[in-house]
């Protein structure tokens, strides 16, 4: 896999504590990857990391396949990034503030600064003082400010943060067409699960530092659509009923030997029936489906996004 | 390199404290000639003259100087602009190095604004007196005393990094260093010319003699390098 981000034992300490602990993190070329956790869960002192803002106890981020130590400025430069609040300078207008952006990133494009206001939906040239914007008009700006120099790699830290529900759609919308028309690569951190649940191609967990899963969106939902959990008494027995009577062959076997049968069309009361026939016992028959917060949560241990 | 000072150019537009820097500094000078052309005796000879000019300049234009660094310096972290800024990318050694720039730019954009000022007050107070040789002596002491003096205060840059959103300790710090250069001539030769606030206006003003004015330059230099050099170091350090 064309890995443009690739963490081997990233690792952030302050002291005798750990904040990011030896994190494997796998963003490909194309795609958009969501990081999710918690509140200090990490995310923001991996990208840090990952941008060079912080220093790494320990570990190496490469980027676009090479290392980043010795080489920051070739690299940075392909990458756009919002990191926390977006600052910009309060006695400016937004135009202003994109202008030195632009004078410091040496962006020779002709209107990148109207193009990138265009993108995010704010106007170019207007009066207004960036310390007269509100929350969702500063986001906006620092989205803006990422795409100035049209980068090949988004890191975005929680981007919609203070967006209205229409600005959330819109900023999705942004992201998909940059991802899947100009095959940009996005980094998206976020504790709004049902965003990056609509957004993501593949997703990280980080909870307390540590990276517990990594899985693509479409593995992520196999394992969270409707299924039917059974356990029974003969797995041997079970199997041979499902496959040879039923002709169901959708299913999983669980480390708890319980079954997880993804074939939902055979109502369970037919399921059982079949497989009591067959002289196997069935102590649990329900129908489960797990949403991404329950896979998160089972996942982190904990009681859910904060 | 061109790019970051360019950019540094367009944040202070519309910017009210090196405005308001300048002018208090400006304002300054203007004052004590307006004063000695209209309402005080001046000393009789224009050397006392330059020498008293320069007291009231360093004082003022030490502590503006701070604040302008301070301000510099404070905003970016103070307005969370600096992630914007290292990540467009600027390295670290450039940000620093552009902030240094314009410092001295606007140092010394008033110095020649001050001497300016000096000038058209030494020919109409000293009329007949001042002539060249009092411009020369004046252009020359006032340049070579504040360049000294900008580059014995370079460790502001330092302090300035550390304290990151606190305005007040790099100003307490230029406080400290103008008083230090105030004192120079109570202070025993040895001891000031090693000191390098003191030792600038002992090799800028009072023209100490070899090798006391060798070991002054040397001390200035220094501690303007090893202000930079922490400056550096701690800003690389630096988690943002």
């Amino acid at each position: 896999m064309n890995n443009v981000i690739e963490t081997n034992s990233l690792t952030k300490k302050y002291g005798k504590n750990t904040v990011v602990n030896s994190i494997n993190l796998h963003v490909n070329k194309g795609k958009i990857y969501g990081l999710l956790g918690r509140n200090g869960a990490g995310k923001t002192s991996t990208m840090k990391m990952i941008l060079g803002l912080s220093s790494v106890t320990g570990g190496e981020v490469k980027l676009f396949g090479s290392s980043v130590k010795g080489n920051q400025r070739e690299v940075y430069t392909r990458i756009g990034s919002i990191i926390e609040t977006p600052g910009f300078y309060p006695n400016l207008t937004g135009t202003e503030n994109l202008n030195i952006f632009a004078r410091l990133r040496g962006t020779t494009k002709i209107n990148a600064v109207k193009d990138a206001l265009k993108t995010v939906g704010l106007p170019y040239g207007d009066k207004k003082h960036f310390s007269s914007y509100s929350l969702g008009m500063k986001q906006r700006l620092g989205i803006a400010n990422a795409l100035l120099n049209d980068p090949e790699l988004l890191i975005l830290d929680e981007p919609t943060n203070g967006l209205d529900p229409i600005g959330i759609a819109e900023l999705r919308e942004v992201f998909q067409k940059l991802c899947s028309e100009q095959g940009k690569t996005i980094l998206i951190s976020s504790h709004i699960l049902s965003e990056i649940a609509l957004i993501a191609d593949d997703i990280g967990i980080i909870h307390q530092g540590n990276l517990l899963e990594e899985s693509s969106m479409k593995q992520l939902e196999q394992n969270n659509e409707k299924y039917i959990h059974v356990c029974v008494s003969s797995l041997s027995a079970a199997t041979q009923t499902l496959e040879r009577q039923l002709d169901i062959k959708n299913y999983s076997v669980e480390a708890d030997k319980s079954l997880r049968i993804y074939d939902t069309h055979i109502a369970p009361i037919d399921l059982n029936k079949a497989l009591v026939m067959a002289d196997c016992g069935v102590s649990t028959i329900q129908m489960c489906q797990d949403n991404l917060e329950d896979y998160f949560k089972k996942i982190t241990g904990g009681v859910g996004i904060a | 390199m061109h790019n970051t000072i360019s950019a540094e150019f367009m944040k202070i537009q519309k910017n009210k404290i090196f405005l308001v820097c300048s002018i208090i500094v400006i304002a300054s000078a203007a004052v004590i000639v307006i004063k000695d052309l209209f309402f005080i005796e001046p000393p009789d000879d224009y050397q006392s003259w330059i020498m008293n000019s320069y007291v009231v300049t360093t004082l003022i234009l030490g502590i503006m100087s701070g604040f302008v660094l301070t301000f510099l310096i404070q905003r970016e972290y103070e307005d969370k602009t600096i992630i914007n800024v290292l990540t467009a990318p600027t390295s670290r050694f450039r940000f620093l190095m552009s902030k240094l720039v314009i410092w001295f730019l606007w140092y010394a954009g008033v110095l020649l604004a001050i001497e300016v000022i000096y000038l058209i007050g030494g020919f109409l107070i000293y009329q007949g007196q001042f002539g060249f040789e009092g411009a020369k002596i004046l252009v020359i002491s006032l340049t070579k005393s504040h360049m000294l003096r900008f580059i014995a205060t370079i460790p502001l840059l330092w302090i300035a990094i550390l304290q990151k959103k606190i305005f007040y300790p790099s100003i307490m710090a230029a406080l400290v260093f103008t008083g230090i250069e105030m004192t120079a001539s109570n202070m025993p030769v040895q001891a000031g010319i090693v000191i390098p606030w003191s030792a600038v206006p002992l090799v800028g003003i009072y023209d100490v003699p070899f090798p006391y004015n060798t070991i002054g330059i040397v001390s200035i230099i220094l501690t303007s390098i090893i202000g930079f050099a922490l400056s550096y170091t701690s800003f690389r350090m630096q988690d943002q």
